[in-house]
């Protein structure tokens, strides 16, 4: 029968011995050897991967030119889109908006307004300046009564403007 | 004031090239040293200190490894019922110091096994004794493997009562069934006066007792010193 294990006394400091931390040492130079034996290969196998996949891929032309275009399309469509909005908005069913013109830009320039109450042109253009978020604003640049045929279209005192963006 | 800085891989070579080991008994009365096959060294302790014995030796065995083995007053053993509060093993042995230091002598207190439940067993030393011992190692260089009671290598406990005598005190224990220890003491009592306690202990129960033998060869298969059996109403042998 062994001693006791109460009575196995060692009365040296509980400190690691440095048999023991010559060992730990050992022991993770070894596991850092492994480590690193393990790791390169590793490595030098995913770098050739990737200049492999960059040597046979085909490269990817851009389409720089449409691209830009698209987007100038698409922004002026967009502004468009806002003015005749805002346009419609106003004239309700009290107007017919045709004949369109654009700058440069192919922002909508002027436009024609058949009117069916000419005398509710005067609040047309203040709806038109008030609901509009553009820096510019619509005036009036010709007036034109219409003939007869408007009258067969049921709209007697009809009158035809024609507005055009200005800065304000 | 800054110590010698010691280069790391010297002491790692230092340490891989030691292949002596030694084996020094120590204890309040008595130093002794046996350097591998060769015969052991004794010296009494009565005009000399054990510290300047020991740096002697290490002196004459830089690089070495040593077992140190305790006896006598240098390792008492204590049992105390355990102190409710108390949560860690260091915690019990500063307990158990300080009731062991009431002679007016400080200790210091080693637990191998602590339980908040079960009765503690403490080796008990003079306080600074196991540092005072590193600090002649790291001196000379010398590579301790070990600090323990003498008897801890050579006596099995193969019955209910042990007793181990070295030259100036009886250490014994009892175990039950479970090889548990129950009951465990020391007592200073000079060699002459050693039979004579022998036979008060053995009335209360059978008692299987063993003498140190210092200039004894070591058994085969154990570590450090030789113990003789002493039997009943014998005296002691040694050689």
């Amino acid at each position: 029968m062994p001693l006791p294990a109460e009575l196995q006394f060692e009365l040296r400091p509980r400190r690691p011995s440095r048999a023991l931390l010559a060992t730990l040492l050992l022991v993770l130079a070894v596991a850092a050897w492994l480590f690193a034996n393990w790791l390169i290969p590793q490595v030098e196998t995913y770098r050739r991967s990737q200049d492999l996949a960059a040597s046979t891929s085909t490269p990817v032309v851009q389409p720089v030119a449409a691209s830009a275009a698209s987007a100038a399309v698409r922004d002026a469509t967009a502004v468009l889109d806002d003015r005749l909005r805002e346009a419609e908005l106003c004239v309700k069913e009290s107007a017919t908006l045709n004949r369109f013109s654009y700058d440069a830009t192919d922002r909508v320039a002027s436009m024609h307004i058949t009117l069916r109450e000419p005398e509710a042109l005067g609040s047309l253009i203040g709806c038109l300046n008030a609901t509009t978020t553009e820096t510019e604003g619509w005036k009036l640049s010709s007036y034109e009564a219409l003939d007869a045929a408007g009258t067969d279209r049921g709209a007697q005192r009809s009158s035809r403007i024609v507005l055009s963006a200005s800065p304000r | 004031m800054l110590g010698e800085v010691k280069p790391l891989w010297r002491k790692s070579f230092v340490w891989l090239a030691r292949s002596e080991r030694a084996d020094v008994y120590l204890s309040g009365g008595v130093a002794a040293i046996r350097r591998g096959g060769a015969e052991t060294v004794v010296q009494s302790l009565t005009d000399r200190s054990w510290d300047d014995i020991v740096d002697e030796w290490a002196g004459e065995a830089v690089r070495t490894s040593w077992r140190i083995w305790l006896g006598g007053s240098l390792c008492r053993l204590l049992r105390v019922e355990p102190i409710p509060g108390v949560r860690t093993i260091e915690e019990a042995e500063a307990v158990v110091a300080r009731l062991a230091s009431e002679n007016g002598q400080s200790l210091e207190a080693r637990l191998a096994l602590w339980s908040a439940r079960r009765p503690w067993i403490a080796c008990c030393s003079p306080a600074g004794f196991a540092d005072g011992v590193m600090s002649v190692a790291d001196k000379h260089r010398i590579s301790l493997v070990s600090i323990r009671p003498w008897w801890s290598s050579v006596v099995a406990s193969p019955m209910n009562g042990v007793a181990c005598c070295d030259d100036e005190s009886i250490s014994s224990w009892h175990t039950d069934k479970q090889g548990q220890v129950v009951k465990c003491s020391t007592a200073l009592v000079d060699e002459g006066r050693q039979t004579q306690a022998l036979q008060r202990m053995r009335v209360s129960g059978p008692l299987q007792a063993f003498r140190l033998d210092l200039r004894a060869p070591s058994a085969a298969g154990t570590n450090g010193f030789s113990a003789i059996p002493i039997q009943e109403r014998g005296h002691a042998v040694a050689s």
